[in-house]
C-alpha cells in the first residue's frame, strides 16, 4: 500500500481531525490571502497615487517684504505695479531642467498686450474700454513645457512650439487665427509701452480641449481663444521696462513625487539663484499624506503577514505534535511491517496537504469576501482624508495668478482629476500561487517539527512505548 | 540450512548489564519455536533483534547466512520477517482488508477467510472486531507479506483459552504447511506444548531443546 493510499484512508476515516484541520487551514489561508492581496492593492495604489498626483512645485519671485529687490511704482492715477528686479533667467531654467528627475519646467511671464488690429472673442464680464483689445500674453521659456500643453488642455495643431532661443514668435489659437484670417508665418503687431512697434511671427496654432461655456464668467482677455504664447525676448520687448526681465515664476514638474524633496534641495543649490529674491512653494502634502497612510498600510500588511505565518506554524505544529504523540503506536506498527520512516513522514505530510489543497482552494472565496470587506474599510478611510486634501491642492495649484479670473481655466483641469488612491483588493492567480507556496512551506515546517520527536526514535523504542 | 542464525549476540540497554550475553543459535524453516523464560529474561529483546527492530551490541543476526545489516533493517523487516504482537498492533483507521494489504504481496481476502473472518467482518473497522479476530488479522497480515519468518510476542496473551488454542493452531499450521519459520514468545504451557522446538533463555543464554511430545 503506498503512502498516498494510507494518507487518503487517514483523511477520509478520521473525519473529526480532518474537519478541524480543514478549518484551521482555511482560516490560515484566508488570512494569508487577505494579507497578500491587501499588500498588492496598497502597492498598486501607491503607484497609481504617484502617477495621478504627480508632483510639482513653484519657483517664483518672492513678493513678501523679505525681498530686497522689490520695487513698487505707481502707474496711472490709482494703480501701482510691484515687481522684483531679480527674475528667473533662461539660464536658471536651463539649470533646473538639467536636474535629474525634473520632467517639465514651465517658466512663464504673463502680461496684457494690446493687439489693436485683431478682432477678439468677447468675454461676458464687462471690462474697461482700454482693455477691449487686450489679450493675455504668456511669455514662455519653451511652449512645449507649458502646463497648458503638457496637461493636454491645449494641443499644437499647426506649426511648431516656441523654443528658448526664439525671438518675435507667437502661438495663437486656431479660432483667433481663423477669425482674423491669419495662418502660420503671418505677422501680428503690437506696441511696447513707449509705442515702439513689435512685430511677431505666428509660428504655431493651438486648439483648446475645451472652451469656456456660456455660463462661465470670463473677461475678453482671459478667454482661452484670445490667449497668445510668446517667447521671453518678445515679452521683454513688449513690456520694455525693468518690470519684465525674465520669468516671474516657474512650475517645476517632477517625474516622481517621491523625489520631490531631493529635487527641491537640488534647486536650492543652484548658484545662479539669489534666494533673497525668490521663494519656493511646494505642496506635496496631498501626496505625502496619502502616501504615508498607504505606507503605514503596507507595513501593517507585512507585519500582519509575518504574524499570520508565525501563528499558523505554531498552531499547526502544536496540533500536529499532539496528534503525532497519539500516533506513536501507528508509527511503530508501520515501521514494524517494514515501511520506511520517509514513507511514514510522506504519509503524514500528504494527509495535511490533501486537506490543504481543499482548504486553500476554498479560501479563494472566503479570502475574496474578507479582502473585499477590508478593502472597503480602508477605501472609506482614504476617501475621507483625500477629500480634504484635494481641496487644498486646488487652492495651491496656481498661486502665482496675478490677474483676476486666471484660476478659472487652469484649475478646471486639475479638479477633474481623480487623485483618490483606490484600494482595489482582488485575489488573482498570483496571490493564490503565493498563498499555496507559503501554505505548503508552513505545512512542511509544521509536519516536520511535529514528526521529529517520533521519527528520532528507533523502531524498538517506538514499539516499547506502545505497550 | 538455517534460515535465521544468531552468533554471539550480546545486548545491553544500559551498558552495565547484558540482557543477552553472547547468545548463539540456529533456526530453520517449517518449525514452530517457542521462546520461554521468566519475565525480564530478555525474550522481547531477542525477538526485536531477530525482527530487525534493533541491532545487537555485539554479535550478528544472519538471514540465510547473510548479516541482516547488509541489506538494511528496513529491508529485513519488509521482506524477511513479519511481526505479531500481544496487542495486535493494527492500524485503527483501516479495515482488516486494508491492514492486511499494508505489505501484502498477494490477494488478501482468501487469507482472511481462511483464518475465519467473514467477508463482512473483513470490511469493518478493525476496532469493531473481537480480540481474537483482531489477532487473526495480525496473523493474516504476517502471512500476506510472504515473509518466511514470523515473529510473535505473546500473541495469545490477551485471549481466552479456546481462542488461544485456535491462534496457536493457525501458527503451527503456517509453520508446517506454509513452511515458515515461526517463533513465538510465550508464558503459556499450552502454547509451548504445541511447539516443535523450545528455546529457553537463562542468564542471557539460549538453551535449545526439541519438544519430546511431537
Ligand atoms: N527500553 C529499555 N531500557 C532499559 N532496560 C530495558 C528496556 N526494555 C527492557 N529492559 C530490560 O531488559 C530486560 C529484558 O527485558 P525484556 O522486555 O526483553 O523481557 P521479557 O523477557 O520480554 O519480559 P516479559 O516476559 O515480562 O515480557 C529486563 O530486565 C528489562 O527491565
Ligand atoms: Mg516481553
Amino acid at each position: 500500500m503506498s503512502f498516498l493510499k494510507r494518507a487518503w484512508l487517514y483523511v477520509t476515516r478520521k473525519k473529526g481531525k480532518s474537519l478541524l484541520l480543514f478549518i484551521i487551514l482555511l482560516v490560515m489561508a484566508t488570512f494569508v490571502l487577505t494579507g497578500l492581496s491587501l499588500g498588492k492593492a496598497s502597492d498598486n495604489a501607491q503607484q497609481e497615487l504617484r502617477q495621478s498626483l504627480g508632483g510639482e512645485f513653484l519657483l517664483s519671485v518672492d513678493y513678501s517684504q523679505n525681498n530686497p529687490y522689490l520695487i513698487t511704482e505707481s502707474m496711472g492715477e490709482t494703480g501701482t505695479v510691484m515687481y522684483s528686479t531679480k527674475q528667473i533667467t533662461p539660464e536658471i531654467v536651463q539649470s533646473i531642467k538639467e536636474i535629474p528627475g525634473v520632467k517639465y519646467c514651465d517658466a512663464n511671464t504673463e502680461s496684457l498686450a494690446v493687439f489693436a488690429d485683431m478682432s477678439l472673442f468677447a468675454g461676458n464680464i464687462p471690462i474697461d474700454e482700454e482693455y477691449s483689445h487686450s489679450v493675455k500674453t504668456r511669455g514662455v521659456w519653451r511652449s512645449d513645457e507649458s502646463g497648458l500643453f503638457t496637461s493636454g488642455s491645449l494641443t499644437l495643431t499647426a506649426g511648431r512650439h516656441i523654443t528658448e532661443n526664439d525671438t518675435n514668435t507667437a502661438i495663437i489659437s486656431r479660432d483667433l487665427a481663423e477669425k482674423n484670417n491669419l495662418k502660420v508665418g503671418d505677422i501680428i503687431t503690437t506696441h511696447s509701452n513707449d509705442e515702439t512697434e513689435v512685430k511677431i511671427e505666428i509660428v504655431g496654432l493651438f486648439e483648446p480641449k475645451a472652451i469656456e461655456s456660456f455660463t462661465d464668467q470670463v473677461t475678453t482677455y482671459d478667454k482661452i481663444q484670445n490667449h497668445i504664447f510668446i517667447d521671453l525676448a518678445t515679452a521683454i520687448a513688449i513690456e520694455n521696462s525693468s518690470a519684465v526681465q525674465g520669468f516671474f515664476e516657474a512650475t517645476i514638474v517632477v517625474d516622481d513625487p517621491q523625489s520631490m524633496d531631493a529635487i527641491i534641495s537640488a534647486v536650492k543649490e543652484i548658484s545662479l539663484i539669489d534666494w533673497d529674491g525668490f521663494a519656493i512653494t511646494a505642496d506635496n502634502t496631498a501626496y505625502d499624506a496619502a502616501a504615508s497612510s498607504l505606507k503605514q498600510l503596507s507595513q501593517l500588511v507585512s507585519t500582519f503577514l509575518i504574524i499570520i505565518i508565525a501563528v499558523s506554524i505554531v498552531i499547526l505544529s502544536l496540533i500536529l505534535t499532539m496528534w503525532a504523540r497519539g500516533r506513536i503506536h501507528e508509527t511503530g506498527v508501520l515501521l514494524s511491517v517494514g515501511i520506511r520512516k520517509t514513507s511514514v513522514f510522506g504519509q503524514y505530510l500528504t494527509e495535511v496537504l490533501i486537506i490543504a489543497v481543499l482548504a486553500f482552494s476554498l479560501s479563494f472565496f472566503s479570502g475574496n469576501m474578507i479582502a473585499g470587506q477590508v478593502g472597503n474599510y480602508f477605501l472609506g478611510q482614504q476617501n475621507n482624508t483625500s477629500a480634504e486634501q484635494s481641496a487644498d491642492e486646488v487652492a495651491a495649484a496656481d498661486p502665482g495668478g496675478a490677474v483676476a479670473g486666471d484660476d478659472n481655466f487652469l484649475s478646471g483641469d486639475t479638479t477633474d482629476e481623480n487623485t483618490t488612491p483606490e484600494l482595489n483588493v482582488v485575489i488573482s492567480g498570483t496571490e493564490m500561487l503565493q498563498m499555496f507556496g507559503l501554505g505548503i512551506l508552513i505545512i512542511t515546517l509544521s509536519v516536520g517539527m511535529a514528526s521529529v520527536p517520533v521519527m528520532r526514535l528507533k523502531p524498538r523504542e517506538i514499539l516499547s512505548k506502545m505497550s | 540450512m538455517a534460515i535465521l542464525e544468531i552468533k554471539n549476540v550480546t545486548y545491553s540497554y544500559d551498558k552495565k548489564r547484558n540482557v543477552l550475553n553472547g547468545m548463539s543459535g540456529e533456526l530453520v524453516s517449517g518449525k514452530l519455536y517457542a521462546i520461554l523464560g521468566p519475565s525480564g529474561s530478555g525474550k522481547t529483546t531477542l525477538l526485536s533483534l531477530l525482527g530487525g527492530l534493533d541491532v545487537p551490541t555485539k554479535g550478528t543476526v544472519l538471514f540465510n547466512g547473510e548479516d541482516i545489516l547488509n541489506k538494511g533493517l528496513d529491508y529485513h523487516r519488509r521482506h524477511n520477517v513479519a511481526l505479531i504482537f500481544q496487542s495486535y498492533n493494527l492500524i485503527d483507521y483501516m479495515t482488516p482488508l486494508e491492514n492486511t494489504r499494508l505489505t501484502a504481496r498477494q490477494e488478501v481476502l482468501p487469507i482472511l477467510t481462511r483464518l475465519g473472518l467473514s467477508k463482512e467482518e473483513a470490511k469493518r473497522n478493525v476496532l469493531q472486531l473481537s480480540g481474537g479476530q483482531q489477532q487473526r488479522v495480525a496473523i493474516a497480515r504476517a502471512l500476506a507479506s510472504d515473509a518466511p519468518i514470523i515473529l510473535a510476542d505473546e500473541p495469545t496473551g490477551n485471549l481466552d483459552e479456546d481462542t488461544a488454542t485456535e491462534i496457536t493452531a493457525i501458527l503451527k499450521e503456517s509453520a508446517h504447511q506454509l513452511n515458515k519459520c515461526v517463533i513465538v514468545v510465550t508464558h503459556s504451557n499450552e502454547v509451548a506444548k504445541q511447539a516443535d522446538v523450545i528455546l529457553r533463555i537463562k542468564r542471557g543464554n539460549l538453551q535449545i531443546s526439541n519438544n519430546e511430545r511431537n
